[in-house]
């Protein structure tokens, strides 16, 4: 599964399809990046974006390989968000999809 | 009887009144002492004549000024 | 009001419990806290609002800072004997958190201005060293419809409660009037109470956890023991009772103190 871009979709598997079709077709509400921070301020800047939003509104997420994106998703995931898409930008980041859960 | 006194269970002879378990005790100043038996207040005037039975709960509260 | 990043960085230990995110720091940086007494209790209490992000700290404290303070104010360094308390307290507080705007006042609490006092804070330590104040913020608080924090020490031993408003028991349920002057010591210090205080004014902005409304908590040092003692309203409370007696605050006569505090 490839993006018109070449990024590849690392979509974890058990994201539900209806998630990800709808991921498709709507745009993100509001964006971040938290290349700029290392551990724990990437989770802090993630949350606070999301935070920000409505229930149900989508935050893009611009996030480094490694630590970032093995803590970061799981991280919102914890906090009643739902993962929505991680998509390999095959140049050391990733963009994450986050769809905000009720508070 | 058996008494709890902040917690600890203790024994003491039947018939005791809060006034006399300030006194075996060795409460400081029982006249300026928050008595509180199964959670309610004792008034000092009631303290002679409040016959405490077996299995109260009994807590001394006690002025703390400090602070500074 | 978004925070910088500086902000976000200051706080993040905050933000990322679940508990508390950006919308109980936001509560935080929004709220005021009054202090009365910038000493044992004041002092770890004032630093850890102050780091935690309370935007606005009033203190109130009438005495300069002694070297023999120095043992458990932390608030004041050895350059800031003979400053007043407020002062010394204030450039702390500067030093550790520019974002906190600092309100102080360099006097006593007395009956007087006790309610206008109060009024302009959402929530109040009582720091103070004796009954006379003691009572008299209780009153003021009931009075004025405001949470406070309760805090009583003697050498190793500690008590700690927190009155909301309409809800009780208030201080004067638990101990009804003050002792006569020198009746029972008073005037000797320790110092773990006065962060525990600052954690029940942050649970009370944000809105989290469970206050020690109904309880008095109490502290052995040299046991290391805690206990929550329930406590129940007084019906004839003569302040927060149905009936009160007292509908405006009265001042009560100090006790001296032979040590200097």
């Amino acid at each position: 599964m490839t993006d018109e871009d070449g990024a590849k979709d690392v979509t974890p598997k058990n994201v539900a399809s209806k998630n990800v079709a709808s991921a498709n077709f709507s745009e993100p509400q509001a964006q971040v990046d938290i290349t700029d921070v290392g551990c724990p301020m990437t989770v802090v800047k993630a949350k606070v974006a999301i935070e920000e939003l409505q229930e149900g509104d989508i935050l893009a997420v611009t996030l480094n390989d490694g630590e970032p994106v093995e803590n970061v998703p799981r991280s919102l995931k914890d906090e009643g968000h739902k993962v929505l898409k991680l998509i390999d930008n095959q140049n050391g980041t990733y963009r994450l999809l986050v769809r905000k859960g009720s508070e | 009887m058996e008494l709890f006194i902040a917690g600890e269970k203790k024994s003491f002879e039947d018939g005791l009144s809060v006034s006399k378990l300030l006194e075996v005790e060795k409460v400081e100043n029982p006249l300026y002492v928050t008595v509180s038996v199964n959670e309610q207040f004792v008034d000092q005037q009631q303290m002679p004549g409040r016959i405490l039975k077996d299995g109260d709960q009994i807590e001394f509260l006690y002025f703390m000024g400090g602070g500074r | 009001m978004a925070f910088t990043n500086e902000q976000l960085e200051r706080y993040s230990r905050n933000i990322i419990l679940k508990e508390v995110s950006s919308k109980g720091q936001k509560k935080l940086n929004d709220a005021k806290v009054l202090i009365i007494g910038a000493g044992g209790l004041g002092a770890p209490a004032a630093m850890y609002l102050a780091a935690a992000g309370v935007g606005t700290i009033g203190l109130c404290d009438a005495d300069a800072v002694d070297l023999s303070n120095l043992q458990r104010q932390i608030i004041h360094t050895t350059e800031d004997v003979g400053k007043p308390k407020v002062q010394s307290a204030l450039e702390t507080i500067k030093a550790l958190n520019p974002d906190v705007e600092v309100e102080t006042l360099q006097g006593l609490v007395v009956a007087d201005n006790i309610l206008s006092l109060v009024e302009q804070y959402d929530f109040i330590i009582d720091g103070t060293d004796n009954f006379p104040a003691k009572f008299l913020i209780n009153d003021g608080c009931v009075i004025a419809k405001k949470p406070f924090s309760h805090a009583g020490i003697i050498r190793f031993q500690g008590q700690l409660t927190t009155y909301l408003p309409d809800q009780g028991p208030c201080y004067r349920c638990i101990f009804v009037q003050p002792p006569p002057p020198d009746a029972v010591p008073t005037c000797r210090q320790a110092g773990v109470i006065g962060s525990l205080q600052a954690m029940e004014a942050i649970k009370f902005i944000v809105g989290i956890g469970t206050l020690l409304n109904g309880s008095l908590l109490t502290y052995d040092a040299l046991k290391m023991d805690f206990r929550k003692i329930k406590v129940h309203r007084r019906p004839d409370c003569a302040v927060c009772g149905p009936n009160p007696s007292i509908t405006a605050p009265v001042d009560y006569q100090t006790a001296s103190c032979d040590l200097k505090t």
